[in-house]
């Protein structure tokens, strides 16, 4: 293969080139044989060429060859970088998910069973639950708690069903111990609701469950006690889907949810990063909540949002893995896409608002600041792999891929990134078997259709957010989570 | 025809690794929910209030009343499968058990029980008066409505319940103990989890009340040269954080939540009211006092005399010296840690929850 430099960018002019590889002739046609295509090269990457050849001369005519200016150079740029924010993330869920297996595990406040416990507001969130309210409110009233000490407060968000009926015959029973909160108008959403309600709070800590959970006799008491270290403002539990045997896609998200709870959180709580308070399942220190501007209700992703504004004031959350609680996953393919669009653009939101503040917070340690900022990052790595696939197809025929066949660098990332980061499925492994399961494990393939599902809902999320939003009303829209469970 | 047979082995392998997941799909031999249970709580009398119930159900009413009517002359078998102890209070066993100095009888005495030396009692041992195991005796749980006195060298292997329980020299606790009054550790005694109003390691004379200090107030500016290097916080947040180590000089005096990235030492005396969070060591001289939690990332070591209102919270050690206290009796705490050492004159009230070690010290393994 011989290759010819060009200084001159004017070939098509008849001037003869000015420097030749051995065993070329110059041709006295215009157009250049097959095999001598003219490469139009800016002056400043002849110098690069140069001193690749000086260390891998075939790689260096090869690019050269290859080579179609700046576009293909800024393509294989973009590649090349996001394969490095790819691989950044795989090595963190390794790090995760290693840390799980073999390292010391942190859980220091699980322990704690007696105490003066603070008085506590436990809200239910309820818009239209009259099918799974009832379990929730009896569920408390058994709670371990000092009575004297909690306050039950159903947020009864501008239901149009018996969920309004249904608490006040609870409240009729136990005057002493409900007292609800019954919003009849304002701002749609959870967040808007809390907001409202917390005006009503005098307690010390709140702890929020949505209507369709139903929490242990003891998990008030667990979610409570992190609350004794001065430093820590928001504790969060565990979630575990109640109805994870309905279908494939609830089976799928039972590992999802293991693998982000039982690895993913519990690492970062081990590590001394960042947990994330989740909204729900969760406790919240007053007096730092009402620090840094209480509920906000103009963000999507209001637990992301209060845990990013708590770590900017120097609180930590704490994850206690041991305090679970049953949920209800979405059983529809359509509903999950609604659901993880929703924590994109939330997400994405926070990313916007906090992510540079990151940066220079004093609270943080370094460690703190790569992981918070990593995982404000993760719904834009989707976007990311889509953006990687179309460049890769691109430069595979361009014929521009370097080091060696272009047919192995793409099938390298797309092996990579088609299968999702590896290292996320060995997170879910990890998780599942530290469950004491383990024939689900088997459907860990298929794992990749929920991934691929969440890779286009979230770059579809984020087009929408970046392009469209702005000039329709679909910013923020509070689409309710279809609940499942009949009334019992 | 070779290449559409590469492609379909391409294909089939491909599919290969998905065969286990179609299985699973159809047979669904895995699908149940991660189990929680609903009704638990950390409550740490949960195995012997268990226990208490299941006795009262297989006798049929309240055992306070209905055992004192069973005790006889002769030890027998009851129709609820408790083995009632005579009115010896010395339990008979048969001539395997003593060659083996080991039983499978669930003891019931509605009298003082006097257990021998060195036996295993394989099973629970249930009294409504006093309960004194023998020396080196090993007990698999015990429930005493009164006085529970475990000899030098008894291991407790899963619960101790009793109104008073005295933990004799050498004793091991492995599972735990509770009581409803008083709990008193003998150096050299190891445990796990204790629970009572009052847990004195020594003696009784060692558990007193409260102990607050009062003397040696200086005003707080006397602290302030401790807190120059602390970080503004916004609006309305009353804490004090401190980046690096914070000494409180004797007799200083802190109002407020302090967290120190660093170590954070009480001097003699010293006092915060509020809660503590360091990122490394809680190093407290004696008579310094903590009017609240006080929460460590390593070691706590709690000074002579000295006093934290509670939880404590340590994630290496947590280490009490003679006089200091944990909580008062009127608002009992926690002090967890991987590891406890006490030394005699050191008292808790509450829980101690030492999740791999706790040691009752002897008066030779005094650092002070």
């Amino acid at each position: 293969m011989s290759v010819v430099f060009s200084w001159d960018d004017s070939l098509g002019e008849g001037r003869a080139p000015l420097a030749r590889a051995s065993g070329a002739g110059v041709g006295g046609n215009d157009r250049a044989p097959p095999e001598r295509r003219t490469s139009r090269l800016p002056q400043r990457y002849v110098g690069l060429i140069w001193l690749m050849s000086c260390c891998e001369p075939a790689l260096a005519a090869e690019v050269s060859h290859k080579a179609h200016g700046p576009v293909i150079t800024a393509m294989l740029a973009c590649v090349c970088g996001i394969t490095l924010v790819l691989a950044v993330y795989c090595i963190r869920h390794y790090v995760f998910t290693l840390n799980r297996l073999f390292a010391a595990q942190r859980h220091p406040y699980i322990d704690v069973d007696t105490a003066d416990w603070p008085t506590l507001t436990v809200f239910i969130a309820a818009h239209n639950e009259e099918a799974v309210i009832k379990d929730a409110l009896t569920a408390l009233l058994n709670a371990d708690y000092p009575r004297s000490k909690l306050q039950i407060t159903p947020v009864n968000d501008r239901s149009t069903d018996n969920t309004e009926v249904i608490v006040d015959q609870f409240v009729a029973r136990y005057p002493l111990r409900l007292l609800p909160f019954h919003r009849r108008s304002g701002k749609p959403g959870k967040a808007a609701a809390l907001k409202d309600a917390m005006a009503y709070v005098h307690s010390e800590v709140i702890i929020v469950f949505d209507a369709d959970y139903v929490p242990s006799r003891g998990l008030l008491k667990q979610l409570v006690a992190p609350l004794f270290d001065p430093e820590v403002g928001a504790v969060m539990g565990r979630v575990v889907p109640c109805n994870a045997d309905t279908n494939l896609l609830t089976r799928l998200l039972d590992l999802e949810r293991s693998g982000g709870y039982q690895v993913d959180q519990q690492a970062r709580m081990n590590l001394g990063l960042v947990p994330q308070y989740g909204g729900t399942v969760g406790s919240v220190r007053v007096s730092a909540l009402q620090c840094v501007g209480g509920w906000h209700d103009d963000v999507l992703a209001e637990d992301t949002d209060l845990t990013y504004r708590l770590l900017l004031a120097g609180w930590k959350i704490a994850y206690q893995n041991r305090s679970e609680c049953y949920e209800e996953v979405p059983e529809a393919w359509a509903v999950r896409v609604k659901q993880i669009m929703r924590w994109t653009k939330g997400h994405n939101q926070v990313l916007v608002r906090h992510g540079r503040k990151i940066i220079s917070n004093p609270f943080l340690t370094p460690m703190e600041k790569a992981d918070a900022i990593l995982l404000l990052g993760v719904y834009a790595v989707a976007p990311l792999v889509i953006i990687g696939w179309v460049l890769s197809i691109g430069l595979y025929f361009f014929d521009a891929l370097p080091f060696g066949s272009g047919i192995l660098v793409a099938f390298a990332f797309f092996a990579y990134s088609t299968v999702g980061n590896f290292a996320a499925f060995f997170e879910i492994a990890a998780a599942v078997r530290m469950d004491r399961n383990r024939g689900r494990i088997r459907l860990l393939p298929l794992n990749f259709l929920g991934f691929l599902t969440s890779v286009v809902s979230i770059s579809r999320a984020t087009l929408n957010q970046l392009f469209w939003d702005r000039w329709s009303k679909g910013g923020l829209q509070w689409d309710k989570t279809v609940r499942y469970r009949k009334a019992t | 025809m070779a290449i559409l047979a590469l492609v379909a082995i391409t294909l089939g392998l491909f599919l290969l690794s998905l065969v286990p997941a179609l299985l699973e799909i159809v047979q669904k031999r895995d699908t149940a929910p991660l189990p929680i249970a609903v009704d638990f709580d950390t409550h740490p009398e949960r195995f012997a209030t268990s226990f208490r119930a299941t006795v009262a159900r297989h006798l049929g009413g309240d055992p306070r009343l209905v055992v004192p009517s069973l005790v006889r002359d002769d030890q027998y078998l009851h129709g609820s499968g408790f083995h009632i102890v005579d009115r010896s209070g010395r339990p008979r066993f048969d001539v395997k058990e003593l060659a083996t100095q080991s039983t499978r009888k669930m003891l019931l005495s509605g009298v003082t029980l006097y257990l021998p030396n060195g036996f295993t009692f394989e099973q629970e041992v249930f009294g409504i008066a006093d309960i004194c195991s023998g020396a080196c005796s090993i007990l698999r749980a015990v429930f005493c409505a009164r006085e529970l006195r475990l000899a030098a060298g008894s291991k407790v292997m899963r619960w101790a319940h009793a109104m008073y329980i005295d933990i004799g020299e050498h004793c091991e606790i492995h599972g735990r103990a509770s009581a409803e009054k008083v709990i008193i550790i003998h150096p050299g005694a190891t445990f796990k989890r204790l629970n009572a109003p009052r847990i004195a390691f020594g003696d009784i004379q060692g558990a007193g009340d409260v102990f607050v200090t009062d003397s040696l107030k200086l005003p707080a500016a006397a602290a302030g040269e401790a807190l120059l290097n602390k970080i503004p916080l916004p609006e309305g947040d009353n804490r004090i954080i401190v980046d690096g180590d914070l000494h409180i000089p004797a007799g200083g005096h802190v109002v407020g939540d302090v967290i120190a990235y660093g170590n954070l030492h009480l001097g003699h005396s010293a006092r915060i009211v509020g809660s503590i969070k360091t990122h490394k060591n809680l190093l407290m001289a004696a008579r310094a006092s903590i009017e609240g939690a006080a929460v460590a990332v390593n070691d706590v070591v709690v000074g002579a005399d000295a006093f934290i209102r509670g939880p404590v919270i340590a994630e290496r050690a947590i280490r009490l010296c003679r006089g200091s206290r944990i909580g008062t009796l009127d608002a009992q705490t926690s002090a967890v840690a991987p590891v406890i050492s006490a030394e005699p004159g050191a008292s808790a009230f509450g829980t101690l929850w030492a999740r791999e070690h706790g040691t009752a010290l002897n008066h030779s393994a005094s650092a002070t």
